[in-house]
């Protein structure tokens, strides 16, 4: 078949995944912030972002249309990540919807937050990866939670578990442990 | 109308939602929580203290949203060498190498150990040698080539062991013409 011969379908095909292109190249950004809040390094997470790219590239078949390139991406991303970090650290705990509704979580005194560069990134290194993931891509991206479900393939109830869950512990660490009595340490 | 009821779980996750700014959709929960966080000061500093946490982790990375993206990524969704297949032939090859490197290594080590000629332990020559003579103390003696002196090879026929006939060729006869 010669090139005058190209069925439209190919040629659609062509200019699609050219679209395609455009808006991976668009969401890279948004990438390698998520990828390097993740991995705590901007090296680690530049790496974390070429295998995610490199995945999709060769998944791009499974891109469908009607569908977000950054929810895709950003998919295919914590996926990859996952994987890398795959028999490094105990999966982390959850914890189910009623742990929200406890009372007795509720019992710390009232704070002012200070957040230093050094502090944040200590405090997000200490969490679960799967916390980690969950409370910076709410907190950077400002995905709903529906959304933010969908990236990490988990019910909405575990994200909100792990967003409580995490943030309270950020709360713990950038505080003074003498005045966050028992708060999650009982829970650990 | 009647005014609707949210459960504590509901409220709990209202505030999560409220340090994430996702209750402008639901009105109703967002008065309820703002209700709860003006009467609950625990609640209101959970909320302030998360709403924080999402500024800074903002701010932290915020920078690198605007910054320029390296080459290597831009090219990374397209066809070209991927640094996951990259990388693992470089870890197969690094194994193979190593494998190679061991094997060479300890065949040599064994050829050599084979071939050369061993020098003798100290210990074994230190050792006092047994006394051929048997006794309480050194009862190996008695099986030892010293005390029983080696028989002579010599055939025997199976008229003198008649248990070892059927292993063995049927003797020749003297003046058999078979033996000649």
């Amino acid at each position: 078949m010669t090139r005058h011969e190209c069925p439209d379908g190919l040629r659609r095909d062509r200019l699609q995944m050219d679209d395609l292109a455009r808006y991976v190249e668009k969401e890279i950004p948004h990438l390698r912030r998520f990828a390097h809040s993740l991995c705590g390094s901007a090296e680690e997470g530049d790496d974390l972002v070429q295998d995610a790219l490199e995945r999709a590239w060769r998944k791009r078949h499974l891109w469908r249309r009607e569908g977000s390139v950054r929810g895709w991406l950003f998919r295919i991303l914590y996926r990859v990540f996952l994987n890398s970090r795959r028999g490094r650290k105990p999966p982390p705990e959850e914890m189910d919807e009623s742990t929200l509704a406890d009372p007795r979580h509720r019992n710390a005194p009232p704070q002012e937050m200070h957040l230093t560069a050094d502090d944040l990134s200590r405090g997000l290194s200490s969490l679960p990866d799967a916390q980690r993931a969950a409370v910076v891509l709410v907190a950077i991206e400002g995905v709903s939670y529906d959304e933010a479900a969908a990236t990490l393939d988990i019910p909405i109830g575990t994200l909100r578990s792990r967003l409580f869950r995490g943030r309270e512990t950020l709360r713990e660490n950038m505080n003074d442990v003498r005045r966050m009595p028992s708060r999650l340490r009982r829970v650990k | 109308m009647s005014e609707k009821v949210f459960t504590e779980e509901e409220i709990e996750a209202g505030l999560l939602a409220c340090a994430d700014g996702l209750l402008a959709d639901d009105p109703e929960l967002e008065a309820v929580v703002e209700a709860r966080m003006k009467a609950d000061p625990v609640a209101r500093a959970q909320v302030e203290g998360w709403t924080a946490i999402n500024a800074s982790i903002r701010t932290a990375y915020a920078a690198t949203a605007v910054e320029a993206v390296p080459p290597r990524l831009l090219a990374a969704f397209g066809p070209g060498r991927s640094r996951v297949l990259t990388r693992r032939a470089i870890y197969a090859t690094t194994a193979m190498a190593a494998a190679l490197t061991i094997g060479f290594v300890a065949g040599r080590e064994v050829g050599m150990r084979m071939h050369m000629p061993q020098a003798p332990d100290a210990a074994i020559l230190a050792a006092p040698v047994p006394s051929p003579t048997p006794s309480a103390a050194n009862p190996a003696a008695l099986a030892s080539p010293a005390v029983s002196p080696p028989m002579p090879a010599a055939e025997i026929s199976p008229h003198e062991n008649p248990h070892m006939t059927p292993y063995q060729t049927p003797a020749v006869a003297p003046g058999d013409p078979r033996g000649s």
